[in-house]
């Protein structure tokens, strides 16, 4: 692995709520090198989204972050003041959204919610930010970019809408561009091409990626390592490839199973059964333990810890590598 | 409408509006709101260039023929054969005249009251919305439970009562009648605004784009002020439209207790309180200019909120609906 970019060590979040105590995060730490592409994945709730908020800092009430490290080139960004978390953000850390519609503000042309965060940050004068914001567009293969410059929200495409929304994700150059879920509300070709435009900035500008997502096949495209999150904890990560080829844990394996093959064979897809649990109230032992076909007395009683059974590998499962029961 | 190809296989619409348009293109669709938005036109122009239109001086009193005696009925003529389209009053003023000179007053007063409600409002609403769950939101908010407890004439009533009838000397400064009014019904108007106004800041803060300006490194202030004002815009017009017809009320109803404008100030109010004596000695015409002109104002004003309301965003008439 190259110079490490972003370092999570031991990350705890919580949300306060009236219900109980919500472990969104649970003292997970994970690696990214400079330009390299993790992949986040798991179901809605297993904390993908709660963690790139905690590296932005953005963590509301009532949520907190309770403990860890977060390490960006270095620097504790928990340790960061909130005037100098703002430099940060949107600068050296960009973040894209799922829902574009609602991610840009609807009363705003695209041209002036680009020029704001080129204001903000770069400084520049008027005519500057206006070119630079021209460029941005062009970048990100917006057709005619003087004129959609001046056009709303409302009026662009959903597609073109992520694209505006990534032109001003990478308008400061960023190093670190973190993508939650960014093409969940769009089809299929066109996150073909988003990803296809994100893989192109990467490398023109060397960003190194965190992409938030619940489909496996766009990790196995866009990413170079993957992890797998499951009730707030990471439960494996691997390489791509090596992910693919030999899965660990039992919930990979049941995320990968629900994957129509390309040849066709199976009638019926599988399915993990049962639920994810509730953050509030989690099961003893292992999390994934309820819905595990191989589990057995130990997981029940004990949590699995996060072990690396081989380099650049971890899984947390008292039975890793084990065949299916 | 003609959809155009283009790169990247995805199409646009080929015809761009601006918002303003876009607007224009709702409402005129809606035709109460357009003949509201009409009355209110025709109001404007009346107070507007009421010089103009008015035949006569308003506080000027006329006398009488021989055989008749002040109110007199529409189209009649006084000594000297002046004509009289809608009559004259007890003293034997133009009615047409001081009707028009009242609208003026009227529309004076509502706008300029509304224009400092909103403002005041605007203000302790978005402050409160912004500091959301802090004691400086208890104290603004608490404010506005214990004023709109009141009913809202009671309170104007209670305030011109504390003021007392007429100019007021502040200070150095000196509020002229007309002035202290408004900024009575202003006062009494602007919890409404401020409520209205909490709730689009807390609804607006949690959109996303709020949290991807967060994102782009945007400070809460720099967020309140920059992003979140402009969207509450729509929703303050229109709540302000439809106050306005109720400022119209109120101001009309503080000249007819004798607490809002002061003879021979020309007041719409005021006339339907002097009609009131001779309502049984068969002067209807003195009842109806005032009390029509009244209502009428009120309808439009009724009219174009509703109108403005669904067609400034169709989100917003679910949110605005008292």
């Amino acid at each position: 692995m190259s110079e490490v970019l972003l370092s999570i060590e031991n990350l705890v979040t919580r949300f306060y709520t009236e219900l109980g105590v919500v472990r969104a995060v649970d003292g997970n730490s994970l690696q990214l090198g400079e330009q390299e592409s993790l992949g986040v994945v798991g179901e809605s709730g297993s904390g993908k989204t709660v963690t790139a908020l905690s590296v932005m800092r953005l963590i509301e009430n009532p949520g907190r972050i309770e403990g860890g490290r977060i390490l960006f080139r270095g620097e504790d960004l928990l340790r960061k003041t909130e005037r100098q978390m703002r430099a940060i953000r949107g600068k050296d850390i960009a973040m894209v959204f799922q829902d574009s519609l609602s991610s840009l503000n609807p009363t705003l042309t695209i041209g002036e919610q680009i020029c704001r965060v080129l204001k903000f940050h770069l400084g520049l004068s008027h005519r500057e930010r206006w070119q630079r914001a021209v460029e941005l567009l062009a970048q990100v293969g917006i057709p005619e970019p003087e004129r959609r410059v001046k056009h709303y929200p409302h009026q662009f495409s959903g597609g073109m809408r992520q694209r505006a929304l990534i032109a001003m994700a990478i308008s400061c150059s960023p190093q670190l561009l973190i993508l939650d879920e960014p093409t969940t509300a769009l089809d299929v070709t066109i996150e073909a091409q988003i990803f296809e435009l994100v893989e192109g900035l990467k490398q023109a500008f060397g960003m190194g990626t965190f992409l938030i997502t619940h489909d496996l096949s766009v990790v196995a495209t866009f990413c170079d390592r993957v992890v797998i999150m499951y009730a707030g904890k990471i439960v494996e990560e691997a390489p791509v490839t090596e992910l693919y080829d030999r899965p660990l844990h039992p919930y990979t394996r049941g995320l990968l199973g629900s994957i129509p093959p390309l040849e066709g064979g199976k009638d019926r897809l599988d399915s993990i059964p049962g639920e994810v649990p509730d953050l509030i109230n989690l099961p003893p032992g292992c999390n994934f333990s309820p819905r595990c076909q191989q589990a057995g007395e130990r997981c029940w009683r004990e949590e699995p810890p996060l072990e690396a059974p081989a380099p650049g590998r971890r899984v947390a499962c008292w039975k890793a590598g084990e065949p299916d029961g | 409408m003609a959809k155009r190809y283009v790169q990247g296989g995805e199409y646009e619409l080929g015809a761009h509006r601006s918002l303003l348009q876009e607007f224009w293109h709702n409402f005129k669709k809606n035709k109460l709101s357009l003949a509201g938005g009409a009355i209110v036109l025709l109001y404007a122009i009346m107070a507007i260039f009421a010089p103009l239109i008015a035949p006569y001086n308003p506080v000027e009193q006329f006398d009488a023929p021989r055989g008749m005696r002040n109110p007199m009925p529409p189209l009649s003529r006084d000594v000297e054969g002046r004509l009289f389209l809608l009559g004259t009053d007890k003293f034997g003023r133009d009615i047409l005249s001081r009707a028009i000179y009242g609208t003026r007053t009227l529309l004076e007063l509502a706008v300029g009251s509304i224009a400092i409600a909103m403002v005041l409002g605007v203000a302790m609403g978005a402050v409160a919305g912004y500091k959301k769950g802090t004691w400086v939101d208890e104290l603004i908010m608490r404010t506005v439970d214990i004023m709109l407890s009141f009913p809202t004439l009671v309170l104007a009533i209670a305030l011109v009562g504390a003021f007392g009838i007429g100019s007021v000397k502040l200070g150095p400064f000196t509020l002229s009648n007309l002035v202290k009014i408004m900024l009575v019904i202003a006062i009494t108007y602007s919890p409404r605004f401020a409520r209205v106004m909490r709730a689009v800041v807390l609804q607006e803060m949690a959109e996303d784009y709020v949290a991807a300006a967060k994102v782009t490194g945007a400070s809460g202030l720099r967020i309140l002020t920059r992003e979140v004002l402009v969207n509450t815009i729509p929703t303050i017009i229109v709540q302000g439209s439809l106050m306005m017809a109720t400022t119209v009320l109120t101001s009309a109803s503080l000249s007819f207790l004798g607490l809002g404008l002061q003879p021979p100030r020309p007041s719409l109010g005021l006339m339907l309180n002097e009609a009131r004596d001779y309502l049984f000695w068969g002067a209807w015409w003195y009842v109806i200019v005032p009390g029509g002109l009244i209502t009428l104002a009120i309808l439009g004003f009724n009219l174009l909120g509703d109108g403005l309301r669904d067609s400034l965003d169709p989100r917003q008439a679910r949110r605005v609906r008292r």
